[in-house]
């Protein structure tokens, strides 16, 4: 049993992407090797196959290619959720300034937002990260592990660019948690 | 020495500047004690008047003198014994000790009040949604191409390990109607008590496996008439149980359902490799 053979077998029961430090500690190999293995493993599906290792969330996780979608599709029969404009634009001001409390998502969009909080927070993409040390104590929201999955993206610092082209993640926010 | 021009003075009146009016403090005057500064020439009087209100600064006014005066004015009125003098003298001296508590009162150090800090206001972000507006786009097209592909999901409906039970040739809809059956003949719940203990669907089980023996008895006839509802529900649920786990069969004869124990050694499809070990 080599270390490829090993990831895959792990990868192939997660239901949930898995960082190299889970892959390392339940094969029972060091960091390197298991960081060569997934390249390795990555190589090797990249060559033939419908199945493809894709990086999301901080972790590494098995997925179907793309060309199989309709035929997955119609199988399983998803339902898809989509996210309207406003979900869209609280998203996206909590995923570029958090921590951010309900008082400023409001003052960036102007109007109420504690529907779209709430609709983000039952769609797990943002969660309560705390209460800011200031009078009154708000929640500050931040953005789950689920959106990074959701949105195909591997770590904060892959959002894309705004308008003005930057791209600010307040420091200290703990990625991922 | 005589005194400088600038030396501040203060005298009795009538020892020299006698022609000086001396106002009245209240209803009584009070003792004829003339003062001569650079900022102030009058009686004591007038002094205490202007500073009472506010109209001289008292710390231009030097008070030792006034005090030097006063003290002879008592010296030279020692053998006075005209009616009114106490009182002259004791409002000069309500003037003064007034005077000095207010000169006293600003010769404190004034302590300078510190600004107070205030810590700056969190700068609120503009109210601009339109900086996100190419995000936004971003991000819904990189969410319509983690659409396309497809994970193990964590919703793998009931638990996939579960062991296929044997129910032989009784349907769940069987097993529903014999169930209807000894629920309509059971007694109702006499005496229902909140503080019942819970029972063990464990216990139960072994209520059960002991009532039953090597031979198939019929499932209503195993429930007897003397079991309530609620321990009907529970000698049920505890044969479903023990039909999960393999420790009791089921069968129909005769549209009757029987229940008893299986054939030992149970043999089954995962055992046969321990069985040829």
């Amino acid at each position: 049993m080599t270390v490829t053979d090993a990831l895959y077998a792990l990868l192939f029961v997660a239901d949930a992407p898995l960082t190299v430090a889970e892959l390392a500690a339940a094969s029972g190999y060091d960091r390197p090797p298991v960081e060569a293995g997934l390249r390795e493993l990555q190589a090797h599906l990249d060559s033939a196959g419908p199945v493809q290792l894709v990086q999301l969330a901080g972790g590494y996780q098995l997925a179907t290619r793309p060309e199989y979608a309709s035929m997955i599709s119609r199988l399983l029969q998803p339902q898809r959720q989509r996210l309207s404009r406003s979900l869209m634009e609280v998203l996206a001001v909590v995923a570029y300034r958090q921590p951010v409390t309900t008082s400023e998502i409001e003052t960036v969009r102007g109007v109420d937002c504690s529907y779209a909080i709430r609709g983000l927070l039952e769609r797990r993409l943002i969660k309560e990260g705390g209460r800011r040390k200031t009078p009154g104590r708000p929640i500050e929201y931040v953005t789950t592990p689920e959106f990074l999955h959701q949105f195909k993206m591997n770590a904060l610092s892959e959002l894309p660019p705004r308008q003005d082209g930057s791209l600010t993640i307040e420091a200290g926010y703990n990625e991922g948690t | 020495m005589p005194p400088r021009a600038s030396q501040p003075r203060a005298k009795l009146s009538g020892q020299g500047d006698s022609s000086v009016a001396i106002p009245l403090l209240g209803i009584v005057p009070a003792a004829p004690v003339h003062v001569s500064s650079d900022a102030f020439e009058g009686s004591l009087a007038t002094l205490f008047s202007l500073v009472r209100d506010r109209r001289l600064d008292l710390l231009t006014v030097p008070l030792l003198p006034i005090c030097e005066a006063y003290f002879q004015y008592l010296i030279a009125s020692a053998g006075n014994s005209e009616p009114g003098y106490l009182d002259e003298a004791a409002v000069a001296l309500s003037a003064l000790a007034y005077l000095l508590e207010r000169k006293a009162f600003l010769l404190l150090p004034v302590l300078e009040p510190e600004p107070e800090e205030y810590e700056e206001p969190a700068e609120l972000p503009a109210a601009s949604v339109a900086e996100f507006r190419l995000a936004i786009e971003v991000l819904e097209q990189w969410r319509a191409d983690r659409e396309s592909v497809f994970f193990r999901s964590a919703d793998a409906g009931p638990d996939p390990y579960e062991l296929p039970y044997e129910l032989s040739n009784v349907s769940a809809n069987d097993l529903a109607l014999a169930f209807d059956r000894i629920l309509s003949r059971a007694k109702p719940v006499t005496m229902p008590s909140l503080s019942r203990p819970r029972r063990s669907l464990a216990d139960q089980m072994n209520v059960v496996l002991a009532e039953i023996g090597d031979e198939f008895r019929s499932l209503e006839d195993l429930m007897a008439d003397k079991l309530t509802v609620t321990e009907c529900v529970y000698w049920f649920l505890a044969i479903l149980e023990l039909v999960r786990l393999g420790r009791l069969r089921l069968r129909k004869v005769d549209e009757v359902i029987q229940v008893g124990r299986p054939p030992l050694p149970q043999a089954r499809l995962w055992d046969k490799d321990s069985d040829v070990a």
